[in-house]
């Protein structure tokens, strides 16, 4: 029942503060991912879990018992690095059994647990094989197994498919997801890829500059994310720099270079100046009019083929560049550079934030 | 003008063919993908190019004249590889005005250049740091800008991005090919990941242990595989066994296992053959209920998987076949959760149907 808790960590290298006053808890058998851009501190932060990195204030427990003290090998956790790092003259079954055989337990029961991990991994036929005799994904599936047959009930993951082809990585994430599910762990795993935390999670931490921006399950910070760094990090959003024009019962009505748009947002109060957000793929895209819509009109300056969707550059009459992307579930591609089309953008998946004191762009580096 | 041509090249280690036999012809100022596995061959491919590994075999071309015999820095090309090295005892704007100096070029001039180029990589603000003071992403970063600022007119680009966050990637990858059409370059990038592929080229080169599977436009790469390698490799596919049952004008239809029957609009296989049919993952479409489109299937969703704009469905069918189904997250007006009994479909023209190979699918399509 690994239930973490986080207290005010802070880790300064020199000048540079790695953490910054960080608290976070870890739900017993959660999913939790952390991502941000490199240098925000989130493998800092899981190496401070494990006990590789000692922060210098603040605490963490693990069920309740302060783990300040514990050197990493009585943490009772399991760690899987980026870097595949099984012992290479061993073979996978000998790798698996590291950990049991260093603690002396018993060899059938050794046996048997490395028996069912391979089982698990789908490997049981490549137990004599040796680390370089197997795929990357086979190798990082065995370097998982390892970190898990000591029966540690908490699993943490740096990275853990970066050296992996995409296509494997992403296939390899589902199986990591079930394996954590299956065996009721509680896992934490620090990745670059959004797209793997999201597809992944139950929650999802977004880190910068040594802090946590913030913490929700993948649709929160997809749909409705409280802050305008998530919106830009998780996800393409079209970003607008407008005046709040009227505000009505059910929002307010924006003005966006002349034209209106109409959000779901409650107005902020005292705010005039916002940014209004929007996902690429919920401005839909049409080349007629529909009745009672407020349209706005442009006209495609780029198009691009991206498999799933769709990618258009299209100019606004108001000057507005927006991405739009058109996923391709049953129809063709339907338009071509220099068409004219009308947009619409959805008053319910429209974000409003009020303008970032450091600038939009400053807010939304992912440097 | 550079356009690359290779004829027959092929190129060996040991025992392994990591280039083998392979042919292309790209035209000037095209920006190439060339996308594959780990161990396809991909860089061994633009060493070759690059000058940097003879060829065992057959003949390259850059810009009509065969280059086979010259060394890299007579073919005006520019290799940037994957594990960059900088000069660390340089700053981060000499190392990327390094090689217009080195060729004579006005120091000025140079350095104004490289400059620019910086901003285009975003790294303008840290022109005089020195390259340990960077992230291996940003080291990355500068040796591209020393690639893009060389002057070369061929840029042979090793996994460009490989080292950047996913997030600046996707920002960067726009800004490199907007570089290259504006400069008019040439650009050979080599990347395993198919999404990046698709976004960026004129062209893709699909490798699988050194030899060409496909080529053509992305659009044609994604919409027409050649083969089960490439439907599976590029893109999310969906594989059903089956075997020929009847054929009519307007198409054939396939009895998978446990004897149910779609319908496909591909008339080339004879009745009995076994195929494999292959429907992408946004094609497959995913109901409550029943209509009366052909290839509507029961099953019951396994797992729900939020990827951002897709939400993704895995749907096991009655007959033991597991199937996903990715649907635009906006469009869903009702969600479905494990254990929801749905119906699965697909079009038949969305259905593309390969001969079943000798290997067996999984071997066929194995990616490492």
């Amino acid at each position: 029942m690994p239930h973490v808790r986080i207290a005010d960590l802070t880790k300064r290298y020199g000048s540079i503060v790695a953490l910054n006053r960080v608290s976070l808890e870890v739900r017993d058998r959660e999913y939790l991912s952390i991502i941000g851009p490199s240098g925000c501190g989130k493998t800092t932060l899981i190496k401070c879990i494990a006990g590789i990195i000692h922060p210098d204030e603040g605490e963490i427990s693990v069920d309740g018992r302060n783990v300040d003290r514990l050197p990493i090998q009585d943490r009772e956790l399991g760690y899987v690095f980026q870097e595949i790092a099984l012992f290479p003259h061993m073979n996978a079954r000998e790798n698996i059994s590291y950990g049991p055989t260093v603690k002396g337990w018993a060899s059938d029961k050794t046996g048997s647990i490395v028996t069912e991990l391979l089982n698990m991994i789908k490997l049981s036929d490549r137990g004599n094989a040796f680390p370089d005799e197997l795929s990357g994904g086979a190798q990082q599936k065995t370097a998982v197994s390892r970190a898990l047959a000591s029966g540690s009930s908490l699993l943490l993951l740096d990275e853990p498919l970066g050296a992996l082809d995409a296509k494997v990585r992403a296939e390899l994430r589902y199986e990591l997801r079930r394996f954590v599910k299956d065996l009721h762990l509680t896992a934490v795993h620090v990745t670059h890829d959004q797209e793997e935390a999201m597809s992944i999670s139950d929650r999802v931490v977004v880190m910068r500059a040594g802090r946590i921006v913030e913490v929700g399950t993948p649709m929160e910070l997809y749909l409705k994310p409280k802050e305008i760094f998530t919106a830009n990090f998780v996800g393409e959003a079209n970003f607008m720099d407008v005046e709040i024009a009227e505000k009505t019962e059910e929002g307010c009505i924006l003005n966006v270079g002349g034209l209106k748009l109409r959000v779901r947002s409650k107005a902020i109060p005292g705010v005039e100046r916002v940014i209004a957000a929007v996902r690429p793929e919920f401005i839909s895209i049409r080349n007629h009019r529909v009745h009672g819509v407020d349209d706005w009109l442009g006209e495609i300056e780029g198009e691009s083929f991206t498999g799933t969707v769709t990618r258009y550059d299209v100019r606004v009459t108001n000057g507005e560049k927006l991405v739009v992307k058109h996923p391709i579930s049953a129809e063709e591609p339907e338009f071509h550079m220099g068409d004219k089309v009308n947009l619409s953008l959805p008053a319910d998946h429209i974000l409003v934030y009020p303008y970032p004191e450091a600038g939009l762009e400053k807010e939304t580096s992912v440097e | 003008m550079p356009g690359v041509r290779l004829v027959q090249v092929s190129k060996g280690f040991g025992r392994i063919r990591a280039v083998d036999r392979v042919s292309l012809e790209v035209q000037d100022g095209e920006y190439v993908c060339i996308l594959g596995p780990t161990g396809s061959g991909k860089t061994t491919l633009l060493r070759l190019i690059a000058g940097l590994v003879e060829p065992d075999e057959g003949e390259v071309y850059i810009g009509n004249r065969l280059v086979n015999q010259y060394p890299p820095e007579e073919r005006d090309a520019v290799y940037v590889p994957q594990r960059y090295a900088l000069f660390p005892h340089i700053t981060v704007l000499e190392n990327v005005a390094f090689g217009s100096t080195a060729k004579g070029v006005d120091r000025e001039e140079a350095f104004e250049n490289s400059r620019r180029t910086l901003e285009l990589v975003r790294l303008g603000w840290r022109a005089d740091a020195f390259p340990e003071e960077l992230s291996g992403g940003m080291q990355q970063r500068v040796a591209l800008a020393r690639g893009l600022a060389s002057g070369a007119k061929l840029l042979l680009l090793d996994e460009p991005l490989g080292a950047l966050d996913a997030r600046l990637r996707v920002e960067l990858r726009d800004k490199l090919r907007k570089l290259v059409k504006e400069q008019g370059l040439t650009a050979f990038h080599v990347t395993h990941d198919q999404e990046e592929a698709l976004t960026v080229a004129d062209r893709i080169i699909v490798l699988r242990e050194g030899r060409v599977q496909q080529q053509g436009t992305p659009f044609h790469v994604y919409r027409r595989p050649e083969n089960l390698f490439v439907a599976n490799f590029v893109g999310g596919t969906n594989f059903l066994e089956g075997v020929v049952a009847g054929r009519e004008r307007e198409g054939s239809y396939i009895r998978l296992r446990g004897d149910l029957q779609v319908q496909v609009q591909d008339i080339s296989y004879l009745v009995d053959e076994t195929v494999v049919v292959a429907v992408r993952e946004e094609k497959t479409l995913i109901k409550a209920d029943v209509d009366e489109e052909p290839n509507t299937l029961s099953g019951e969703v396994k797992a729900v998987r939020f990827l951002g704009c897709f939400t993704r469905y895995e749907v096991g069918l009655e007959n033991g076949d597991t199937v996903a189904s990715r649907v635009p997250t906006y469009t869903l007006e009702k969600t479905f959760t494990a254990g929801s009994r749905v119906k699965v479909g697909f079009h038949p023209v969305d259905a593309m149907v390969y001969p079943y190979p000798s290997l067996g699918l999984l071997k066929e399509v194995e990616v490492s």
